[in-house]
C-alpha cells in the first residue's frame, strides 16, 4: 500500500517538525472534571468507571503496596496539577503494555517494568498515558468515529440506489477510525516527551525505549505482519524516529535515568514478572530481555535461572546442554531460587546421572521444605537412594 | 461502545474481552429471534415446595441503556441507565411484596479479589449469559443433552445466604437501547427502498438461585424490539415481562 505509507511518512515528518519547534500541548479539561451523566461522555465514563470497579477487586492486580506508591508518585510528578484525576493500578500481565480509561484510570502492565532500563524509560510511557487522557482522546475518537459513520451511511443509502451494493461508504470508515487512532498516538507521544522534560527527565528516554522495543520485536519468531492500513499504532520505529527528533528540541541533556532506584524497586518482584513472561514462550523475546537483566544487574542468580528455563522449555537444538549450563551456573552464585536445584536434578535424571540428581533433590528440599511437590521429590529421593545403593 | 482502552504500544497479542464477544454473539442470536416476534419471554422453572415469605435478596443490577447510532454503535447514556436502576429497583421490590415475598436489596461493594461474593456476582453473570447462549441460544453444548437445565453457581453461594439473610438471590442484566433520529431516519429511508434496518432492542434476563444448592431454579429472558425503561410506568412493563410468571407473581403485560 504505497499510498498509504506515503501518508505515514508525511505526518510523521509533519509531526516530527512540530515536535522539533517546541509545541505546547496543553490539557483540554481542567482538574477534577467530570462530564454531566446525560452527555455522550459521561456514558463513555459510566462505562469504564464499572470496568475499573471490575479491576480494583480483579485477581490479576499486583497489590504491592511500594510498588503502587512508587508508580502513583511518578504519575503524580508527571501530571501535576491532575495527580488527583488519575488512579493506577498494576496489572500482572507480561505483555509490554500501558492503557489509560477516559474517566483516569490507568493501567500499568508488568511486562513494560521488565522492559525498561531506567525510571525515564517508564515516565516517557507514563507520561503518553497521561498525554491520552489529557487531550481527551478516548471521547474525541468516539464521536469521530460516530460521526464519520453516520455520514457513511446516508452515503450508503445514496450508493444503494446506483449499485445495489449497501456498506461501501461504512467499510471505508474503518480505515480511516484507524488513522485517526494513529494520529492520536503521535500526538500522545509528543505530548508525552513535553511532560517528560517538564518533569526533568531525559527526553531522551523516549526515544532510546522506542529503539530496544523495535529491536525486540524484530527477534518475534512468529514473524507477524503488521499491515499498516489496519495498525491501531505507528509503528516501533517510526515512534522512534519521531521521539528521537523531537527530544533533540528539548536540548541535548542526560540527568541520571534513577536507573539503580526502579532496579532496587523491582528486585523482589523480579522472579514473579519473569516467571509469568516465560509462559509467553517469546524465546526470542526473551534471550533479548535477559540480556538487558544482565547488564542492568538484576539478581544474577534468578537471571541465569532463567536462562536455563528459556533452554529448557524452548528444546531446540543444542538447548538441553545450555540449560544444564545455565542451572549449574545459577547454582554458583549467591541466592539460587530454590527451583534451579530441582529443575538440573530433573534434567540429570534425564541423563542417567543417578548420584547428581539425588544431591540436587536433597538440596532443592533443604533451600525449600515446604515445596507443594515435596511429595513427588520425597519419592524421586526414596527410588534413587534405592537405586544407586543396590 | 467499544470497549478499548488507550494503549501506549499497540502491543500485538492483546487477549480480546471475552465478556465483550459473548454479548455481541448473544445479541446477534437472540435478536435474530427478536426480529420475527416482537416480544420473547421464555422460562425456565423448577422452583418447588411452599415459596410463601420466602427471603429474596436482590442482586445490585447490571443494567445499561443506550441509544443506537445511525451506523448502529451504541452510544451508553448514564444518566437513563441510573434512572432505570431506581425505577426497576422500585417496581422489583413492589411487585415481590405484594407477593408475599421479603425481598430485600444487597447493598455489597466488597473490593477484596478473593471474597466470594464478589466472585459469586461475577460467575452468576457468566452462567446467566451461558444459558442465554447455549439453553436458550441456538449454541446447544453436546454435554447438556435432552434439554436439561441443571445450571448451578455450586455450594459457594451458601455464604451469599448467610451475609444477606436470605433463601434466594435474585439477579437483573439488561441491556437496552434506543434508536437515535438518524437511526429511525435510516429505518424510513431503507423501508422505502425496501430493506429492514432494526431499531433499538431491550435484551434482558432475571434469574433466581437457590443459595442452599446454587442452583439456578427460574430463569427468564428478555429480547424484543420494543419496551422502554426510561419512566416508571414503563419500566414496571419491562420488569412485569422479566417476572412473567413468577410463582405468585400476577403482573399485567402489555
Amino acid at each position: 500500500m504505497p499510498v498509504q505509507i506515503r501518508y505515514l511518512a508525511i505526518t510523521a515528518l509533519m509531526l516530527g517538525a512540530l515536535g522539533a519547534m517546541g509545541a505546547d500541548y496543553a490539557p483540554d479539561f481542567d482538574p477534577d472534571y467530570r462530564p454531566v451523566p446525560s452527555s455522550d461522555e459521561g456514558g463513555l465514563w459510566y462505562r469504564v468507571d464499572k470496568l475499573e470497579a471490575d479491576v480494583r477487586n480483579s485477581p490479576h492486580r499486583v497489590r504491592d503496596t511500594e510498588l503502587n506508591d512508587y508508580l502513583a508518585a511518578m504519575v503524580c510528578a508527571l501530571a501535576g496539577d491532575f495527580c488527583s484525576s488519575i488512579r493506577v493500578y498494576l496489572i500482572d500481565n507480561p505483555h509490554f503494555n500501558a492503557s489509560m480509561a477516559p474517566n483516569g484510570m490507568m493501567l500499568v502492565h508488568t511486562g513494560l517494568l521488565l522492559r525498561v532500563e531506567d525510571e525515564a524509560e517508564l515516565a516517557a510511557v507514563l507520561g503518553h498515558e497521561i498525554a491520552h487522557f489529557l487531550r481527551s482522546h478516548q471521547i474525541k475518537q468516539w464521536r469521530n468515529l460516530r460521526d464519520s459513520a453516520a455520514s457513511a451511511v446516508w452515503i450508503d443509502v445514496g450508493l444503494v440506489m446506483f449499485t445495489g451494493i449497501y456498506g461501501l461508504a461504512q467499510m471505508s470508515t474503518v480505515g480511516a477510525a484507524l488513522s485517526y487512532n494513529r494520529d492520536q498516538e503521535r500526538e500522545a507521544d509528543l505530548y508525552g516527551l513535553q511532560l517528560l522534560a517538564a518533569s526533568g527527565y531525559d527526553p531522551g528516554a523516549a526515544p532510546r525505549l522506542w529503539t530496544a522495543i523495535a529491536e525486540e520485536r524484530a527477534l518475534d519468531a512468529s514473524k507477524e505482519s503488521r499491515n499498516p492500513f489496519f495498525a491501531t499504532h505507528p509503528t516501533a520505529e517510526d515512534r522512534q524516529q519521531t521521539l528521537h527528533r523531537a527530544a533533540l528540541a528539548y536540548g541535548d541533556h542526560r540527568p541520571d535515568g534513577a536507573a539503580g532506584e526502579l532496579r532496587a524497586m523491582l528486585a523482589p518482584h523480579y522472579f514473579a514478572f519473569m516467571r509469568g513472561h516465560l509462559q509467553l514462550q517469546e524465546y526470542e523475546q526473551t534471550e533479548y530481555l535477559l540480556g538487558k537483566h544482565r547488564r542492568l544487574g538484576y539478581p544474577e542468580g534468578q537471571v541465569a535461572f532463567f536462562t536455563g528455563e528459556l533452554h529448557r522449555l524452548r528444546k531446540a537444538e543444542g538447548d538441553g546442554d545450555k540449560a544444564i549450563a545455565a542451572y549449574s551456573r545459577a547454582l554458583q552464585l549467591p541466592d539460587p531460587p530454590p527451583d534451579a536445584y530441582r529443575e538440573l536434578a530433573y534434567l540429570k535424571l534425564k541423563d542417567n546421572a543417578a548420584p547428581e540428581a539425588l544431591q540436587l533433590f536433597q538440596r532443592y528440599l533443604a533451600a525449600h521444605p515446604d515445596a507443594t511437590d515435596k511429595a513427588m521429590i520425597d519419592y524421586y529421593i526414596e527410588s534413587l537412594g534405592t537405586q544407586i545403593h543396590e | 461502545m467499544h470497549k478499548r482502552l488507550y494503549t501506549a504500544t499497540g502491543g500485538a497479542r492483546q487477549r480480546p474481552s471475552t465478556r465483550l464477544s459473548t454479548l455481541c454473539a448473544l445479541a446477534l442470536t437472540l435478536l435474530i429471534a427478536g426480529c420475527a416476534t416482537p416480544t420473547h419471554v421464555k422460562k425456565v422453572d423448577s422452583l418447588k415446595g411452599d415459596l410463601s415469605s420466602a427471603r429474596i435478596l436482590l442482586m445490585p443490577m447490571d443494567v445499561e441503556l443506550s441509544i443506537l447510532t445511525a451506523a448502529g454503535l451504541l452510544e451508553p447514556q448514564a444518566e437513563w441507565t441510573g434512572n432505570a436502576m431506581g425505577y426497576m429497583t422500585k417496581s422489583l421490590e413492589g411487585n415481590f411484596s405484594r407477593a408475599g415475598y421479603d425481598i430485600r436489596v444487597h447493598d455489597n461493594n466488597d473490593e477484596d479479589p478473593a471474597s466470594d461474593l464478589a466472585q459469586l456476582r461475577k460467575l452468576h453473570e457468566a452462567v446467566g449469559l451461558s444459558v442465554l447462549t447455549h439453553h436458550i441460544g441456538p449454541l446447544k453444548l453436546p454435554t447438556k443433552k435432552g434439554g436439561v437445565f441443571d445450571w448451578t453457581l455450586g455450594t459457594p453461594a451458601q455464604q451469599l445466604k448467610a451475609a444477606g439473610a436470605a433463601d434466594y438471590a435474585l439477579f437483573v442484566f439488561v441491556r437496552d437501547s434506543y434508536s437515535s433520529g438518524g437511526r429511525v431516519a435510516l429505518q424510513i429511508g431503507m423501508a422505502i427502498l425496501g430493506a429492514h434496518v432494526p431499531g433499538g432492542q431491550q435484551l434482558g434476563f432475571a434469574s433466581l438461585v437457590d443459595l442452599n444448592t446454587g442452583n439456578v431454579v427460574w430463569f427468564n429472558y428478555l429480547g424484543r424490539g420494543t419496551g422502554d425503561l426510561r419512566n416508571q410506568a414503563a419500566a414496571d412493563k419491562t420488569v412485569a415481562a422479566l417476572l412473567d410468571e413468577f410463582p405468585g407473581i400476577h403482573p399485567a403485560i402489555d
